[in-house]
Order: C-alpha cells, then structure tokens, then sequence
C-alpha cells in the first residue's frame, strides 16, 4: 500500500495516517536521490537535513517489527546516525530474468507474470556486495539465490551496475512498490519506490471468444 | 474479431478504435496492445477487463498461436489458443451475440421482424471468423471500397429444410 498523507503532531513527531492493519517496518531515508527536497511541494523542504543514514526502527541490524492495529496509534521511534553515507543506490534498472538487456526509467515495474532482473548502480553498491546483505522489502518477491553478479556491460554515471534476478513467490493483488534495501559493513541504504510490482493482465484461452457470438473456441485469422 | 475477457488491464473508460496515418486500424489503443506469437492484432476497443482486436492473418495455416496482453508495459503469460481456418458468426441486434441478427435491409434500414427484407432485394449482414479473404487484406486495412470474398464460407438464407444460397457473397 502506498501511504500518501503525512502530518505533524505539535512536536513534530510525523504520522502517517491510514497505514493498514498487521506488521509494517519503519525506516527514516534521506532525501539524497533520487527523490531530493526540491522534488517535493512541501513548505520549508529545501531546509531539510539530508546528512544522515537510512536507519530502521529497532536498528539496522534487527529493525523492529512495528505492529499497527485498526483505530489506533503506533509508536515507532527511530534515531539516525547523522553520519555521512558512504554508500548509495543512486539508480536502479530493470532488465530481463538472466539476460543481458538493461534499461533505467524514472519507475520501473516489475508485472508477476515472469521474474526480472533488477540492476543497481551507486558508491559502494559493487562486486563486494553479497546476496545475504540485500532484502526485498515486499511479500511478492524474492531474489534468486545465486543469480548475484557485476555486470560490467551496464555503466552508469561511471558506475558499474550490479544484477541480480528476483522470482514472484506469490502475486500482487496491487501495485506494489518493491523496497531494496543493502545493509552492508554496518551501513544501510534503501530504494523506495523506484521498483513496483504489478499484477499483469491475465485471462485463460476460454476467455477468447468470437466477438459477434461470445462463443470460445479457435481463433479465426481476420 | 476476437473479443478477450480478463483481469488487470484497460483503462477506466472505453477507448475505440483509431487509424493511424496510413489509415490502417492500429494495434496500440490506451497503452493495451495483444499479440498472437509476434503479431500485433489491430485494437477495436478496450476498457478495464475487456478488449477486442482483429486475429492477424498471419495466424492461417497454424494449429495454436500463443496470445499474450500487454497494459501499460506489462505483459500477461502467453496464453495457447488454438486456430481454425473459420468461425463464423453474426453480429447481433443487442449486441448479446443471439437474437435477431445486425442486419441491413436494402434501402438501409435495420432489418426487423416488422420490417422484413422484400424477396429478391440487398440485404447487409454483419460478421466474423470468416477466415481468410481473397485478395487477402493486409492487417487493420480498412476494405470498405475492394470487394473481397471468404474463401470458405458461405451464406444461405432459409429454414434448415429449405436453405436458399446467397447469389453473391461480397464484403
């Protein structure tokens, strides 16, 4: 679900209203790209502190599971390191499962008809980053164990992109945005709504019918 | 003319038909595209969980043709649908596909059981799976000015026990 309301107690304390009923993560994620304060229409934005690093509520390396109950309210209490980012996921592609081709838009969607490949480019996003050190923030998908690797052909920004390819283990009922998070060396950095999963068209072969009769059966040429 | 029911694809509100500059039906209609194997079909319409398109010809000759539905970038699983050389039928009056048949008298009035055809004159009869025409069109051509004939259909007028051929059958 995409949350799209957001507003301030009197002690600044952000809530979001409307999150759905059953378990969430809660994570704070600096406005440093993609997505920057200027592309936000909030009033005093361009101020925001976009200087410190990606923390979960809980912690990094055990972020809490944030329980919401339908009508009330939610505590989730999170303290970033005001520490710089070394590492980053400034873009993130998309490509076919095990291939070789690779694009990169403004939002990519995944549809739960075939696995992909998802492509990241960043500082510190290289050939020493591990399966283990990467999450998929989403009940839908799952990366392939194994299917991790540099992908020299893929440049961007000077960056090398790595690859990986993920499966559906169940299908969307929605769009879905795919959260990837890296936690590597004690450092944690995440996409947010770059990737979504969508459920693709679907129908059966008796779903085809003739157009004058609504009949099923072969298909006609013409 | 196929029409495909499903789920996850069209747009809230029904988009028909368009040519495009060669005037030929295109295959692109509110981001909803269907393919049967590598062949784009030309769109009549679509809305949220139902289209219908014109088969491609290029599908004559082959037992099964994999279909696949493509909404705003996302691909469906190819789904095998198998081929005929023809499926006729007849458009129908409401639409439902039975009852009194869409069709034209000669002075170009609907034909209704209150207004019947005179003997001997034109009707105009509303159709598909007709299967492929001589000389063979090229996808999405608008043939309204060639006259073109099924190979293999053919029309007759009539209670069973008494079917009268059609003296000519032209689209």
């Amino acid at each position: 679900m995409i949350v799209t309301n957001i507003s301030s107690l009197n002690d600044r304390t952000p809530t979001i209203p409307g999150v759905p009923p059953g378990t969430s993560d809660a994570y704070a994620q600096q406005l440093d790209g993609p997505v920057k304060p200027g592309n936000l229409s909030l009033p005093g934005i361009a101020q925001a502190n976009t200087t410190f690093r990606t923390t979960f509520a809980g912690g990094n390396d055990k972020p809490a599971s944030i329980v919401v109950t339908g009508g009330a309210f939610t505590q989730a209490d999170i303290t970033p390191s005001s520490l710089p980012s070394s590492m980053h996921i400034d873009i993130v592609g998309t490509g076919s499962a095990g291939g070789t081709d690779w694009a990169y838009a403004a939002v990519k969607a995944i549809p739960d008809s075939a696995s992909r490949d998802i492509l990241l480019w960043g500082p510190g996003i290289d050939s020493t980053l591990q399966e283990n050190q990467i999450q998929l923030l989403t009940g839908w998908l799952t990366l392939r164990p194994g299917s991790l690797k540099s992908f020299p052909s893929a440049v961007a920004n000077g960056l090398t992109a790595m690859r990986f390819t993920v499966d559906f283990t169940s299908q969307p009922s929605a769009k879905t945005p795919v959260i990837i998070v890296v936690n590597k060396n004690g450092e944690t950095v995440a996409s947010t709504g770059e990737v979504f999963a969508i459920p693709a068209p679907k129908f059966t072969p008796d779903a085809v019918v003739n157009a004058a009769s609504f009949k099923g059966g072969p298909v006609v040429p013409g | 003319m196929v029409t495909l029911f499903g789920a996850n694809f069209g747009p809230a509100a029904i988009s028909t038909l368009a040519l495009d500059s060669n005037n030929h039906v295109t295959t692109a209609l509110a981001d909803t595209l269907l393919a049967f194997d590598n062949t784009l079909a030309p769109m009549i319409y679509t809305i949220a969980g139902q289209m219908s398109a014109v088969v491609p010809y290029n599908v004559a000759g082959k037992i099964s043709v994999n279909v696949r539905l493509v909404y705003s970038g996302a691909a469906s699983a190819p789904v095998p649908v198998s081929v005929s050389d023809t499926s006729p039928a007849l458009f129908t009056l409401n639409s439902s596909g039975s009852g009194p048949g869409a069709i034209l008298n000669q002075d170009g009035s609907v034909n209704q059981a209150d207004h019947p055809a005179a003997q001997g004159s034109v009707i105009v009869l509303y159709g598909t799976g007709l299967g492929v025409l001589s000389p063979l069109p090229k996808d999405g051509e608008v043939t309204s000015v060639t006259a073109m004939s099924p190979q293999k259909v053919k029309v007759t007028i009539g209670a069973p026990s008494s079917l009268t051929p059609a003296r000519r059958l032209r689209l």
